[in-house]
């Protein structure tokens, strides 16, 4: 890849890890053992209060398309099942994590895991949550620079306010790098599966014959219409290009961008009134 | 906030000052609603004019201008993009729906 020596540049200077929390790490390692079950790490989640209440919230945020609250761990286990559970776990970290990063950065990312999910299933892609998880997590290089990487992330947004360029732009004009390439590596780091961590990659990098291709077209037109409706704050003032190339892989054309956008739009209030904090 | 000349205020308006009569004798305090009875005593008290609180339905048309402002803002420069100038369309109206 050719940006691979800037990024290896830049995440050298990054003294320690943005880190998962220990309860979270304890259950990864949970997940990874054989013979563990669904069960089992549902049990574990359910004994720590804390993890267990940020999970319910995160599971009952609109994240996932469920229309009934979701009460239990056990309940949320049954209906994600195993895959997604690894997925939400570090999502429910990262979102405080992205929270803290800077103010707005969180609701535009749920707004864009919501416009995923809802992409995904119209376009019948698998596994929609695991998208809407991706969705949640596409920013979260942006994280990583405003709270490890202090001075490049001045630099870029002196860039973006001065001449009004896309965040990715500005990443680009003065790193070298971009939040997608920060994020992937992150969570590669953090374990998250390829079909998470590639779409990330590529959410405004578009390459028809990379892996999971479709899946990232879906993340990079979230994203464009998360801006477009306005809600929170990814950092810039301005829309990127739709790819052509990633809305023929989805099927979208022109007659479905409205249909699109106002169920998505229904799903939105709740983030206009603006408590959507982390 | 707006200063509007008696005959202008409305029922329901809020004071955002303190009123006192052209005597300099205080009237009302700030924050009073207004109501019909209370606007024909100050009439007849010779107040000429009331500086209230911007209107709820005003502040509503402000925000859903900011808004579009915004929006307007983010899209400079996407007219030649035909997707980009339906997601346009879409999203403007979805802030108008949003405010009505």
């Amino acid at each position: 890849m050719k940006d691979e020596p800037h990024l290896q540049k830049l995440v050298s200077k990054i003294v320690r890890l943005p880190a998962l929390p220990d309860n979270v790490l304890a259950i990864q390692r949970l997940i990874r053992a054989p013979d563990t079950t669904a069960e089992t790490v549902g049990q574990a989640i359910a004994r720590d209060q804390a993890l267990s209440a940020q999970v319910l919230k995160l599971v009952n945020s609109g994240f996932y398309g469920f229309t009934t609250p979701v009460a239990s761990i056990a309940h949320a286990v049954v209906l994600l099942g195993f895959g997604a559970l690894k997925t939400l776990l570090v999502s429910t970290a990262a979102a405080s994590l992205i929270g803290s990063a800077f103010p707005g950065l969180y609701p535009h990312s749920l707004t864009c895991a919501r416009i995923a999910f809802i992409l995904a299933r119209r376009q019948g892609l698998d596994e929609p949550d695991e998208l809407s998880a991706a969705g949640l997590l596409h920013d979260i290089g942006k994280m990583v620079l405003a709270t490890h990487l202090p001075e490049e992330y001045e630099a870029v947004k002196k860039a973006v306010h001065e001449r009004n360029l896309l965040f990715m732009d500005a990443e680009t004009a003065t790193m070298g790098v971009t939040h997608a390439d920060l994020g992937a590596w992150l969570l590669a780091q953090w374990r998250l599966p390829a079909q998470t961590v590639e779409p990330i990659r590529r959410h405004h990098a578009f390459d028809p014959d990379a892996p999971f291709a479709e899946r990232a077209a879906a993340l990079h037109l979230a994203d464009i219409l998360a801006r477009a409706e306005g809600v929170g704050d990814p950092g810039d003032s301005r829309i990127p290009r739709p790819d052509p190339r990633a809305l023929a892989a989805l099927g979208i054309g022109l007659p479905d961008i409205r249909p699109l956008m106002d169920e998505a739009f229904d799903q939105l209030t709740d983030l206009y009134s603006g408590d959507a904090a982390a | 906030m707006n200063t509007l000349p008696l005959q202008k205020a409305r029922p329901g308006d809020v004071l955002a000052t303190d009123l006192t009569t052209p005597e300099g004798v205080f009237a009302l305090g700030k924050g009073a609603t207004l109501s019909a009875s209370v606007l024909a005593r100050l009439d007849k008290m010779g107040v000429a004019s009331v500086t209230i609180r911007s209107r709820s339905d005003d502040d509503s048309a402000a925000a859903m201008n900011t808004a579009l402002a915004q929006l307007a803002a983010r899209f400079a420069g996407c007219e030649t993009d035909p997707i980009l100038a339906e997601i346009r369309r879409v999203a403007e109206d979805h802030v108008r729906l949003r405010f009505e």
